[in-house]
């Protein structure tokens, strides 16, 4: 017991001039000389609005089930449940458009209902609905990032057809459009 | 404010109710009380006994049979008291949820179904910083009561 207090009593004496404690808001590491924020720290989900196109992969992705979307009254509404997320990083990963990144806040603590809306992250895209039927076809901003893809990659030759037919049939939804493909003149045997 | 209540909220002492889990939260925890964060600077201590505590931090999303301690741990702790639910389990389920979102059969609900619950500490674990964050989002709520 004795040999225990004079080596704890020399690490005390080894120690005095250190200090240990660092300050509040962030943590210090050697090779820094003001505390900081670990830069990789994935903390509260921020969506950047105007570059998500409301497909809903992170929501596919999401490793608990805190990140859903709902459809509403011609909207969609992505939230995030802080109370349910695994700040895992996957929805950062998955996203085609690098949309949603994790920031550093990590306060994030609240008082109140366990689900109060200071927990959620919400996001609202708006959607293009089906003008036959109603039904819900895709996110507005969604549909214009696949017709761009689509015109990047088509062959030339076809290229007029297309536009047009895309025209024609991107106001329906995918059942209507199998329904009007006669009357729209849009079937693909034109190609063949 | 009377000298003590004052003197309670200048030196809260902390039970922590470990209640199911990963045991993740609590070694966070066990970090945040380290000289390194220094939580003795708001006068945080632990205390090993919930008669002499005045804030109940609690990790884990209570199973079946930690259920009946949990309540009778809430009750040994004197009046005014705060609860703090820290990491996701806590509060939603977190992990132990099934894939569609329903709860676990083996889980007594989260912690707010069993006790008034204050403040919450999102995270899965939380940053021991923001453990201090939440315990002193608590002691404003402490000082109300």
């Amino acid at each position: 017991m004795v040999k225990g207090k004079i080596k704890l009593l020399r690490e005390a004496v080894a120690n005095i001039f250190k200090c240990v404690t660092i300050d509040y808001p962030a943590g210090t590491w050697p090779g820094t000389k003001y505390s900081q924020i670990p830069p990789k720290l994935r903390g509260k989900p921020k969506f950047n609005e105007e570059k998500c196109i409301g497909c809903g992969a992170c929501s596919m992705s999401c490793s608990g089930v805190a990140n859903s979307y709902e459809d509403k009254d011609g909207w969609r509404f992505v939230s995030i449940f802080l109370g349910q997320c695994l700040f895992c990083g996957r929805c950062e990963e998955i996203c085609p458009e690098e949309a949603i990144k994790l920031t550093q806040e990590f306060e994030l603590s609240y008082s109140g209902p366990r689900e109060s809306e200071v927990a959620y992250v919400r996001h609202g895209i708006e959607l293009v609905l089906c003008e036959n039927c109603g039904d819900v076809i895709a996110p507005a901003p969604q549909i214009a990032r696949c017709r761009e893809m689509v015109m990047e990659k088509i062959d030339p030759s076809v290229r007029e057809i297309v536009v047009t037919d895309m025209e024609k049939y991107s106001k329906y939804c995918s059942k209507c459009r199998q329904i009007l493909s006669h009357k729209l003149n849009t079937h693909t045997r034109k190609f063949y | 404010m009377n000298p003590k209540q004052k003197a309670r909220i200048y030196s809260p002492w902390v039970f922590h109710a470990h209640a199911g889990g990963c045991n993740n939260c609590d070694i966070e925890l066990a970090a945040a009380l380290t000289p390194r964060f220094d939580v003795e600077r708001i006068g945080i201590v632990l205390k090993n006994n919930p008669r002499h505590a005045d804030i109940l931090l609690v990790t884990g999303p209570v199973p079946k049979q930690t259920a009946p301690f949990l309540k009778r741990v809430y009750n040994q702790v004197p009046n005014p008291k705060v609860v703090i639910v820290i990491g996701s389990c806590g509060i939603s389920g977190g992990v132990y949820n099934y894939d569609d979102g329903r709860p676990n059969y083996a889980l007594a609900g989260p912690v707010d179904q069993l006790i008034p619950v204050d403040a919450y500490v999102p995270g899965c674990p939380p940053k021991p910083e923001a453990i201090i964050q939440g315990v002193v989002l608590a002691l404003q709520k402490l000082a109300e009561k």
